[in-house]
């Protein structure tokens, strides 16, 4: 295979929110900067493009915005600047001595070598799978894939649909499949309470969709696909405590929460820690996104499970911070502005958890 | 059962408009109880009736005698949580205003059937106004049912009846 040498001063990981974020305001701070994007997808925007809803937040964070429109809006500005080139499917493979990042371009068919001054890795999330008896038929999927089916591809994933979680992408993914024409006939939530905002739930509720709390997949039944979900209460030990209920349906969404994609971070020799406000195993880093590995910064749910407003801001005070470092200018009071605003919108109490994390994360030392 | 659990809000928490307020004319209801990051409802509103204040997670506040009854904040709110309703003065019948993003679009004239936070049938009522503000939302209208009077703190839904509706 092919390879080709690539210059760069800034390499950034991903092209969801959190780097094209990056992408931007580093160049804007620091004109003359070369900046790299790859992404593994054929589209830039992350999971921005297949959201429906509109966003919350502040003009600021493209408040009222639809996603899939802020998406078209952060695209938009960065390929309008010369400094930032963007490589599609391309896939980062490996950080190696010297800041080398390795990747693998589809789109050429050929490898691609940076050696960039800094690298952020904003390479986002997966989703978690549960574990029940048939979670492998097919009609089974991550609520997150039924959604880019649905609302990418235009292709509705079934007709009568289960959702096991009530956090907000269950939530959310349930509106969109009857806003589509599926039917959604319960959703299953493990924990005595709904997780996701009551706006979302109230939307769903309406239109006349149960929320089943305390409840579980025991298991998912059918010949060659999915034709039954046996769903049954809990206890708070999750302990089956009473009569299941058989839905026919021939989707089952799982929206149980998202694992940060850290394998790039922790192959780099990044000092890692698991912090389970933040969604698991991530990458050490202070609240200028820089890690344990001075070259390398993060962004975005890769750096702890949070939505795409705090990843845009995130992305924007390691872009900021990543520019700093390699321009030797001062962005010290735009970086600060950035991290006000970050701890503004943490502030209610959907955002205590991600506070909580992040806290956790400072108070552990660098190495 | 709370919201929390239910997803459906009560009496206890949603504070409603009196009736006297509801008889003076539109009036809008921010079923907003969450300490969510969000003033869209704050920044759209040309009266600065809606106040949201310097924590962007504080809940929204309403002052009544600044509000125009113009519908904005209905179609601006990210979380379709802000309605309007409006009492004839004779209480003989009653309209709500309500966020709606489903197909079939509905139609003047159209008769719906009702429903109310949990989903459940309230009774029918008739489609009187469609209206759309596309600067501020694209493909959300906002639509005004006319409903009887005591039906006006239940009615958070509507669907079309089946074979009600001309394509």
């Amino acid at each position: 295979m092919a390879l080709k040498i690539n210059k760069c001063d800034i390499l950034i990981i991903g092209g969801g929110p959190a780097g094209l974020e990056a992408a931007y305001h580093a160049a804007k701070a620091a004109p003359g900067l070369k900046i790299s994007i790859v992404e593994e997808n054929f589209l830039l925007g992350g999971q921005l493009i297949k959201q429906t809803h509109s966003f919350f937040g502040s003009k600021n964070q493209f408040a009222g915005k639809r996603g899939f429109e802020i998406a078209e809006l952060l695209m938009d500005r960065v390929r309008k600047n010369p400094d930032i080139d963007i490589h599609l499917q391309t896939s980062a493979l490996g950080c190696y001595e010297g800041g080398i990042v390795a990747c693998e371009s589809m789109a050429e068919g050929c490898l691609k070598e940076f050696q960039p001054g800094r690298t952020i890795v904003a390479a986002g999330a997966r989703e978690n799978m549960a574990p029940f008896p048939g979670n492998d038929l097919p009609g089974v999927f991550g609520a997150g894939a039924a959604q880019t089916l649905m609302n990418v591809y235009g292709v509705l994933p079934g007709r009568k649909v289960v959702m096991l979680g009530a956090g907000n992408i269950g939530l959310i993914v349930s509106y969109q499949l009857m806003q589509a024409g599926a039917e959604v006939l319960a959703i299953i939530e493990g924990l005595p309470m709904i997780g996701g905002y009551h706006v979302h739930a109230a939307k769903i509720r309406r239109m006349g969709v149960p929320i089943l709390a305390s409840h579980t997949v025991v298991r998912a039944t059918g010949k060659s696909t999915l034709e039954e979900v046996e769903v049954a209460p809990i206890d708070k030990n999750w302990k089956i405590a009473g009569e299941s209920t058989v839905f026919q349906a021939d989707t089952l969404c799982l929206a149980v929460g998202l694992t940060p994609g850290t394998e790039l971070l922790e192959q780099s020799g990044c000092r890692m820690a698991f912090v389970k406000e933040l969604g698991g195993h991530v990458a050490w880093h202070n609240d200028r996104m820089e890690t344990s590995r001075p070259e390398i910064l993060v962004a975005g749910d890769v750096s702890g499970i949070e939505e795409a407003s705090t990843a845009m801001l995130e992305g924007k005070i390691a872009g900021l911070a990543a520019a700093e470092g390699l321009s030797g200018l001062d962005l010290s009071d735009e970086i600060s502005r950035a991290q006000q605003e970050l701890a503004g919108i943490r502030k209610g109490p959907y955002g205590e958890k991600a506070c909580l994390g992040k806290d956790k994360l400072c108070k552990l030392s660098v190495r | 059962m709370n919201y929390k659990q239910s997803g459906v809000l009560t009496g206890e928490e949603l504070r409603l408009p009196d009736n006297e307020t509801l008889c003076r004319g539109k009036t809008i209801i921010i079923e907003c109880v969450e300490n969510i990051p969000c003033d869209p409802c704050e920044t759209s509103c040309p009266k600065g009736a809606i106040t949201v204040g310097g924590n962007i997670c504080n809940l929204p506040k309403i002052d009544y005698t600044k509000c125009s009854g113009c519908g904005l904040c209905v179609a601006v709110c990210p979380g379709l949580a802000i309605f309007m309703a409006e009492k004839s003065p004779k209480g003989d019948w009653a309209e709500i205003t309500i966020p709606y993003e489903l197909l079939p679009h509905p139609k003047n004239g159209e008769r719906v059937i009702t429903m109310d936070r949990s989903g459940c049938d309230v009774g029918t009522g008739e489609i009187v106004r469609v209206t759309e503000f596309k600067k501020v939302q694209k493909s959300r209208l906002i639509v005004t049912v006319r409903i009887p009077a005591e039906d006006l703190n239940m009615v958070r839904h509507f669907r079309i009846a089946e074979g009600n509706h001309e394509q």
